[in-house]
């Protein structure tokens, strides 16, 4: 019985991840809307949030109307996908308790959809207050990679720390 | 396309950060550790037992068993002359009269591979142990190349470890001694001690130092508990040892402060040949042995992850970044062609300065951590110099993508014959007696 929960637990784990793949739309349409919730509230102006795709529209301090679309590259759907698969393949080790690799998912998942959330909002705020040319750039290209690459390092390094941590199961 | 390959290369590059930033982290605290600690407890070897396989070994063998027999009077030095074609019998018997014995294999059992040479000298060990009446718990062997020649004081301090009695194989790191000879070889030196010795003291928090064919030392007992051929014939035997032990229980560690030097390679069809063998044998020992590490009782979570992530390194790094780099590459000319995001940006200087800048930040930070730790470990090398030599790793980098593969293809093709790395004369002469 246990080792048919604890296969549930690892196939729910893997389909999540599959599904996030999958309908990686969806996710970026849900990340523009905690985005845009959040530039919102960090440049002070109203951001419209497109019906038909994950774009965020402002009007900038400047005068200029600023949009943010979400690429399939930028959204956090890309790497928090393939995490929960592996996260569910490590399900189905028995030497590693259950709850901490559900958990060591979530937290993964968490760090991923949260830095890249605080990647957007950086890169929105940078355009609002500098214009859309150096800061642009800067944000996005050099600031905004570094920090990707610095998610998944955090995030795969929880994993890590989390499943693999403690006693074995 | 893009986004699939974006996220593979950034788990790619974030695989790789995790195990270096790791290793060398861990490294340099535990050198740092056995720096600050007490001399270790000496704890005296009932004896130790050098075995040196040699093939077609004359012209380094003298050297080696002299310096061995001068520096290490305790150590009983045991020669495996597989079959040679050349005069290394008599060479190392001349090196040290009195002091050696050469183990003949003849045809058709020699030339089997190190594996089965070492068998043969093990189980003259075990004779002479029970022969002596010796403790096999205090018994050491040390496993040394033929051109391997170790530092001053390296036998007590590697086998301070063993006071342990958990302990069952401690490693020395690996310096190359003709690093000055021509490119080729600093750079082996600054991978095997700037990069993987540093790494190998980062294992001992886990107990799982990686073992290698020079340098190796093993307790008796735990051989033993192994059977009566410890080592494999498969093509990394040490390795292979390595995850036998570790997944037996025993504990695998490694020691600052002492080394054990060997001659590198300096020309570069040989040492793709070598990294190809090389390869091959720690894919097929990956493949082999994990079932058994993540089943081992043993074996702590941390441990497995370890040994996990060590074993799968050509697999989960080395093939797919062969790949992955070069869509990176193309992507950033791509974005230096088209001018990037620089023509808008209001960037000063040419539009191509800031997207090539990005690129080597991204692609050089981890090579040059590399340089700063190398520079810390070499005296010999100013921080600026091995910083900028270390740029060249990056090159490097592509005589390991060609192995990687080339060993991949041998083992589709289930090509598992080698012949051994040839080594050359170093200029010391060692008389060979009539």
């Amino acid at each position: 019985m246990r080792r048919l929960g604890r296969a549930v637990v690892a196939l729910a784990l893997a389909t999540a991840g599959a599904l996030v793949l999958a309908s990686s739309a969806r996710v970026r349409r849900a990340e523009s809307q905690a985005a845009g919730a959040l530039v919102d509230a960090v440049t002070g102006h109203h951001v419209w949030v497109a019906r038909w795709g994950p774009v965020l529209y402002w009007a900038g301090g400047h005068g200029a109307l600023h949009g943010l679309r979400i690429t399939p590259a930028c959204s956090a759907a890309a790497v928090v996908g393939p995490l929960l698969i592996a996260c569910g393949a490590l399900g189905f080790a028995r030497r590693l308790r259950l709850r901490r690799v559900a958990g060591a998912a979530l937290a993964g998942a968490a760090v991923l959809f949260g830095v890249n959330l605080g990647r957007l909002v950086g890169i929105a705020w940078a355009v609002d207050r500098y214009g859309d040319g150096r800061a642009l750039w800067l944000s996005h290209v050099l600031a905004g990679s570094l920090l990707s690459v610095l998610a998944a390092v955090l995030a795969v390094g929880l994993v890590g720390r989390i499943a693999f941590g403690g006693r074995r199961g | 396309m893009d986004a699939v390959l974006a996220g593979l290369t950034l788990y790619c590059i974030t695989i790789g950060l995790v195990q270096l930033a790791f290793l060398l982290g861990m490294g340099i605290a535990e050198s740092r550790r056995q720096a600050r600690a007490d001399p270790m407890e000496p704890w005296v070897a009932g004896a130790v037992f050098a075995l040196i396989p040699c093939l077609d070994e004359e012209a380094v063998i003298g050297p080696t068993v002299a310096a061995l027999a001068d520096a290490h009077p305790s150590v009983r030095i045991l020669v495996i002359d597989d079959a040679s074609q050349d005069e290394t019998a008599a060479v190392a018997e001349a090196a040290a009269p009195g002091r050696v014995e050469v183990l003949r294999r003849v045809l058709p059992e020699a030339r089997q591979g190190k594996g089965p040479a070492l068998n043969h000298a093990y189980a003259e060990v075990l004779r002479a142990v029970d022969r002596e009446g010796l403790d096999p718990d205090q018994v050491v062997v040390l496993v040394m190349d033929a051109d391997g020649r170790l530092s001053p004081g390296a036998v007590a301090l590697a086998c301070a470890p063993f006071a342990d009695p958990r302990v069952g194989g401690v490693q020395l790191g690996v310096r190359i001694r003709n690093r000055r000879a021509n490119l080729l070889a600093t750079i082996q030196d600054c991978e095997f001690w700037g990069i993987a010795a540093l790494g190998q003291l980062g294992r001992v928090r886990t107990s799982t130092v990686s073992l290698g064919g020079n340098g190796q030392f093993t307790r008796l007992s735990a051989l033993r508990s192994v059977g009566a051929a410890p080592w494999s014939d498969a093509l990394t035997e040490d390795l292979d040892l390595a995850v036998t032990l570790a997944v037996g229980g025993w504990h695998l560690s490694s020691v600052s402060g002492c080394w054990v030097s060997q001659q590198g390679l300096t020309r570069l069809r040989p040492l793709v040949r070598q990294r190809t063998r090389w390869f091959q044998g720690h894919m097929t020992t990956a493949l082999g042995r994990l079932p058994d590490v993540w089943r081992s009782p043993h074996l702590s979570n941390a441990a497995t992850l370890e040994m996990t992530s060590y074993l799968l390194i050509p697999f989960v790094i080395v093939l797919p970044w062969s790949v992955l780099s070069q869509y990176g590459l193309v992507t950033t000319l791509r974005h230096v062609g088209l001018g990037g995001f620089a023509p808008a940006s209001g960037l000063p200087g040419p539009r191509w300065v800031f997207p090539l800048l990005a690129w080597y930040l991204l692609s050089f930070a981890p090579t040059i951590a590399c340089g700063i730790t190398y520079a810390r470990r070499e005296r010999d090398i100013s921080l600026l110099r091995a910083v900028a030599f270390c740029h060249l790793l990056v090159l490097w980098n592509y005589v390991l993508f060609v192995s990687c593969w080339a060993a991949l293809a041998r083992m589709v093709r289930g090509d598992t014959g080698w012949a051994k790395t040839a080594r050359v004369d170093e200029g010391v002469a060692v008389e060979v007696g009539s």
